[in-house]
């Protein structure tokens, strides 16, 4: 094998770098600006999308195999409780229940920290079985003072959630606190001081949580709704102490997941252990109460924050205290300070916890931002006031990113900034305004991800990854980069995705899956296609270097003589088929890569009805950079599923916890309020090719960077709408009508 | 869920057959509410009778006495969609336009929708034993009552459901019903509603076995006009933070005779008396239906969550009479 080295054009129109790279020659060219990609970057339709809305895509909820029961959870209706007694002979005895696990077999606690853990398992032969034996179980519960709520856990009597430990944990007092307070109190800068809060928000997955479980001899199969296919692989083999190899996790398609279903969860391992104890297929599917309480949740968040602007309008100070409240589990961090130019040496941040009786928080797409957006944009905008400059002049001039720079630009255009009046200075019952916010991501993506890909003697072409697709368009991401290297349409393309027999891939998380998949891909198409030239050239004796793969046609680039279908060509494939895999190398690294990361920003247009106190999102333009795009249709749809999600969090979403028995009261799909088509506003995704250089492809992926501003741009138009603001999503009316009254307005 | 047994009834006869001979059948017309009772464990029935194929409890007539007829299982979405009831009951069509989504307003029924049972969370809970469930809590009074009633809210702090109910209220409806006997009766739609200190079990004045089969509801005539509001948090499918509707009848720019209805306020919806009477014999103003507004709310108690519901009240009833009075004065 020997290298090549490669000319490449990087960045974007404004700022292109040129850049050589020596590869090894099994990696084809990196695309850059000079690269003309014929199906790549083009709108194209989901390869499955007739599947899905004709019902033939079967998500895990739809397996039914011969004999199946129906597995479920004794849980806890206390928010603090030790389980004294279960009598798991009389659940056995149910009837038409199969078979129990206990909490021991499980190896879950039998001190309850949160309403609705789960204390055991059961299986029985109907839903309605299953139902009855839950209600009808004896339990006996040594109840202990609870602190469900975050007022409650931060009371200084407060009942201790863990053991005897105090539930706030305050974080560590910051460097350079004396400092920046000092600063701030110099009298030289405009200080903003603002106290931000987000709410609890769950992931409300369309499908619920849950596995199908079915022994075949020492072979498991498990149907199940996940993020992480091999993750799940590898979790369940370490939970029944059996080999990885015995194991297939299916997941060809799943019903959302936001960064709730990484784990195998315990409803894998109990559906695993029910099946085998009873010799049948077993299915937990939890229900939508359960799913809202036990599959995690973004954590809430307090933002104390002072910024000092001086008088060139720059960020000259900035303290901030985060707090926030993972339940019972760990990790509630807010990502506050991040994006602008916040000068490191003048910025003092704490990051603190508190402990609830609640069900713990879990990843959720860009973890810890939507909440440090919020805050952050908050003080922003506020300093901007102070400052007096207009928000989006304080933002171009408190943020270096190239891209940014020319999406405020872009966006102002787009929304009509130029529209927009003074704060506080719209009349009437209907006022409106505009508000700006920023993100940054990485999702680059990297090892390990490998795609197979398998072109036959009758020119068929099938390319495999065995990670699955979140709904966002993973499996036509491959058909779409086989065919960029293979000159066929997408469709022509037969694809597998979501099963751990096939090729490994990544979690889907970080908004890596594009960005570890694709170029492996792309690797493996291109291997596959370079031995079908040679076989090509042969019979055309000319140059296989000379060959391209295009349009349905092998043909030479110097001598249109030299031409033949692809289907010919595949004819002169001798043992049935040429497969190759490709494999993710690591990213290029910094020498080469343009960014190693991606910038947005969000514009958002919204009216208050200020009788009402309802904030109505007129319109929203979303400018994002995903490195080169794929699929011009589901990196729109990534936008797009990240924008409503943004403004259900900034208008809707959260979690009620009940401060008497501490459940979680609209553990529900209906007052637990998710925004829909009514409240849909007009929006716009546009996206910048950013050669970034990162990979094979330049992909980078969009995931998460996406729901990141949406809530604080939507929050700044009703700042700009109001003249107060409202310092706490969601913006609800009362919050609205409560923000007036203070304002005096 | 529990099993169930399914008739579906063709006749009228049919009903009150099945409804007599099984013990314990509940009558099915959309089931938008009585499936979402079965699955929060609120209710089991072990029969079900349906009252899809039952023809003469459905359609929308005007009567000659100054009556529009709607059969008990007209479709919301079909009441509507009535060019009868957007000209003689603005409000009615107003609130219909207004309820769930079209989903739901293409099962869910007139007479479904009068007799739905509350939407408070700990009663919807399985896991509180809360006060309308036989229990000695409202758990909303101290606890989580941001959505609760601002008034009437004493034993028990649900807020009433229905967006017909007001609308029609507005327009004088009455309440046709057929009891276990077959005999059928009508009742005021001002004496159907059952406060949670009298019986704290239903919300209605019905029996178990009385069947809603229609109402009818007095019709506009020139000079009048009639408007339905609510607000609430999100545009699709949601529940009424505050609603009001008002028929405004004048004479010239005269207030002849008003009717202002809220709801979602309290257990029950709420015949105003002391604001209507703001506005009769009065010249029509915006600033009058302002004070309507504030009468309107004068004896609110709210909860520690809900105070917002006050302010947000008053321009409820504000606006209802406003756009009311617009009708009246011919407008679209």
């Amino acid at each position: 094998m020997s290298d090549k080295t490669h000319k490449l054009k990087l960045g974007f129109r404004d700022d292109v770098r040129e850049v050589e790279i020596t590869l090894p020659d099994d990696e084809p060219r990196p695309f850059d600006l000079d690269s003309k990609r014929d199906i790549m970057g083009k709108p194209h339709q989901k390869v499955d999308a007739v599947m899905k809305v004709t019902g033939r895509a079967k998500y895990t909820h739809d397996m039914n195999p011969t004999g199946m029961l129906f597995g479920g959870f004794i849980r806890c209706p206390h928010a603090k409780a030790n389980l004294i007694s279960l009598d798991l002979e009389k659940l056995t005895a149910a009837p038409g229940v199969k078979a129990v696990i206990g909490a021991a077999d499980l190896r879950m606690p039998t001190e309850v920290r949160y309403a609705g853990q789960p204390v055991a398992a059961l299986a029985a032969e109907s839903r309605q079985a299953l139902e009855s034996a839950i209600a009808g179980v004896t339990a006996s519960w040594k109840v202990l003072p609870h602190a469900a709520r975050l007022d409650q856990a931060m009371a200084p009597d407060a009942p201790a959630v863990h053991g005897n430990r105090g539930n706030v944990r305050p974080g560590r007092d910051p460097r350079r606190l004396e400092e920046v307070e000092s600063a701030l109190k110099s009298g030289n800068l405009k200080v903003a001081a603002v106290v931000a809060r987000t709410q609890v928000q769950t992931h409300s997955c369309l499908e619920t949580h849950g596995t199908c479980a079915q022994w075949d001899g020492d072979q498991l199969t498990l149907w199940t709704s996940t993020q992480a296919t091999f993750g799940v692989r590898s979790q369940v083999a370490r939970g029944l102490d059996i080999p990885q190899s015995n194991i297939t996790v299916i997941s060809e398609f799943m019903g959302g997941g936001f960064g709730s279903k990484f784990g195998a969860g315990y409803w894998s391992l109990a559906a695993a252990l029910l099946a085998k104890k009873t010799g049948k297929p077993v299915k937990i599917m939890l229900d939508r109460r359960e799913d809202q309480t036990d599959t995690g949740n973004r954590p809430d968040s307090i933002q104390d924050m002072a910024m000092g602007v001086d008088g060139e309008g720059k960020i000259a100070a900035y303290k901030v205290s985060n707090t926030g409240t993972p339940g019972i589990g760990r990790g509630a961090s807010v990502t506050n300070p991040m994006i602008y130019d916040i000068p490191r040496d003048a910025t003092a941040s704490r990051r603190g916890e508190v402990a609830t009786n609640a069900g713990g928080a879990q990843a959720f797409r860009a973890p810890g931002h939507p909440q440090g957006s919020f805050g952050l944009e908050t003080v922003m905008d506020l300093a901007a006031e102070k400052a007096g400059l207009d928000p989006l002049r304080f933002r171009i001039r408190n943020d270096s990113h190239p891209i940014r720079q020319l999406q405020y630009k872009d966006g102002a255009d787009r929304i009509g900034w130029s529209n927009r009046k003074p704060n506080g200075t719209a009349e009437g019952r209907y006022r409106t305004g505009y508000g700006v916010a920023s993100a940054r991501w990485g999702g680059l993506g990297g090892p390990r991800a490998e795609v197979f890909c398998r072109i036959t003697s009758d020119g068929s072409v099938e390319v495999r990854n065995g990670a699955q697709d979140l709904g966002v368009g993973t499996r036509t991401l491959l058909a779409v980069i086989a065919g960029e290297e293979l000159g066929m349409d997408p469709s022509m393309i037969k694809t597998a995705i979501g099963n751990t027999n096939d090729p490994i891939g990544p979690g889907s998380g970080g908004s890596r899956t594009a960005g570890s998949i694709a170029p492996a891909a792309r690797q493996a198409a291109f291997l596959a296609g370079r031995e079908l030239r040679q076989l090509a050239a042969k019979h055309l004796q000319c140059d296989a270097d000379d060959l391209v793969t295009k349009g349905g046609k092998v043909m030479s680039v110097k001598d249109s003589s030299k031409s033949m279908s692809f289907k010919d060509a595949c004819r002169l494939i001798r043992q049935g088929e040429i497969s190759a895999v490709g494999k993710r190398n690591r990213n290029y690294g910094n020498d080469a890569t343009y960014l190693n990361g991606v910038g947005g920003v969000q514009f958002a247009k919204a009216t208050v009805d200020v009788d009402f106190g309802v904030v109505k999102v007129d319109h929203i333009v979303a400018l994002q950079d995903c490195g080169l795009v794929i699929n011009q249709l589901t990196a729109e749809g990534q936008i797009f599923g990240g924008v409503i999600q943004g403004l259900s969090y900034a208008l809707f979403e959260e979690r009620h916890m009940d401060r008497h028995l501490g459940h979680m009261v609209n553990s529900d799909l209906e007052m637990y309020k998710i925004a829909g088509p009514a409240d849909m506003p007009e929006m716009d995704a546009i996206l910048y090719d950013i050669a970034n250089g990162a990979n094979n492809c330049s992909v980078a992926g969009v995931g998460e960077p996406t729901m990141i501003p949406t809530a604080a741009a939507i929050a700044g138009a009703v700042h700009n709408a109001l003249g107060v603001r409202v310092t706490s999503i969601p913006m609800t009316p009362d919050k609205v009508l409560m923000a007036l009254e203070e304002g005096g307005k | 869920m529990k099993n169930f047994d399914y008739y579906v009834a063709a006749s009228t006869d049919d009903v009150r057959d099945v409804m007599k001979k099984v013990k314990g059948a509940r009558p099915k017309a959309g089931g938008t509410d009585l499936v979402t009772l079965m699955k929060d464990h609120l209710t089991a029935p072990s029969s079900i009778v349906s009252l899809d194929d039952v023809s003469d409890f459905a359609g929308i007539k005007e009567n000659r006495s100054r009556g529009v007829w709607m059969g008990a299982t007209t479709t919301i979405a079909d009441v509507a969609a009535s060019e009868v009831v957007q000209s003689t009951g603005m409000a009615v069509a107003d609130a219909a336009a207004r309820t769930g989504t079209p989903l739901i307003r293409n099962k869910a029924t007139v007479g479904g929708n009068l007799c739905q049972r509350p939407r408070c969370w700990y009663f919807r809970h399985p896991d509180y034993p809360c006060s309308k469930k036989g229990g000695e809590t409202c758990y909303a009074q101290e606890g989580e009552n941001k959505y609760h009633a601002i008034f009437e809210n004493v034993t028990c702090n649900i807020v009433h459901p229905s967006n017909l109910a007001p609308a029609l209220w507005a327009h004088d409806a009455k309440v046709h019903v057929m009891g276990a006997n077959g005999r059928s009766r009508d009742i005021g739609i001002d004496e159907f509603w059952v406060l949670p200190e009298e019986d704290m079990s239903k919300e209605t004045v019905l029996e178990d076995d009385d069947l809603v089969t229609g109402v009818t509801y007095r019709r506009s005539e020139a000079g009048s006009g009639s408007a339905y509001i609510e607000v609430r948090e999100k545009q699709s499918y949601d529940w009424a933070l505050t609603n009001a509707a008002a028929r405004v009848d004048l004479s010239g720019d005269r207030v002849k005779d008003v009717r202002l209805v809220i709801s979602a306020v309290a257990p029950v919806p709420m015949r105003r008396e002391e604001a209507e009477a703001v506005l009769r014999g009065k010249p029509f103003s915006e600033e009058l239906a302002r004070k309507a507004g504030e009468a309107a709310v004068a004896d609110a108690t709210p909860l520690r969550d809900n105070k917002y519901k006050i302010r947000m009240l008053k321009a409820t009833v504000a606006h209802t009479l406003i756009e009311a009075a617009r009708r009246a004065k011919g407008g679209k």
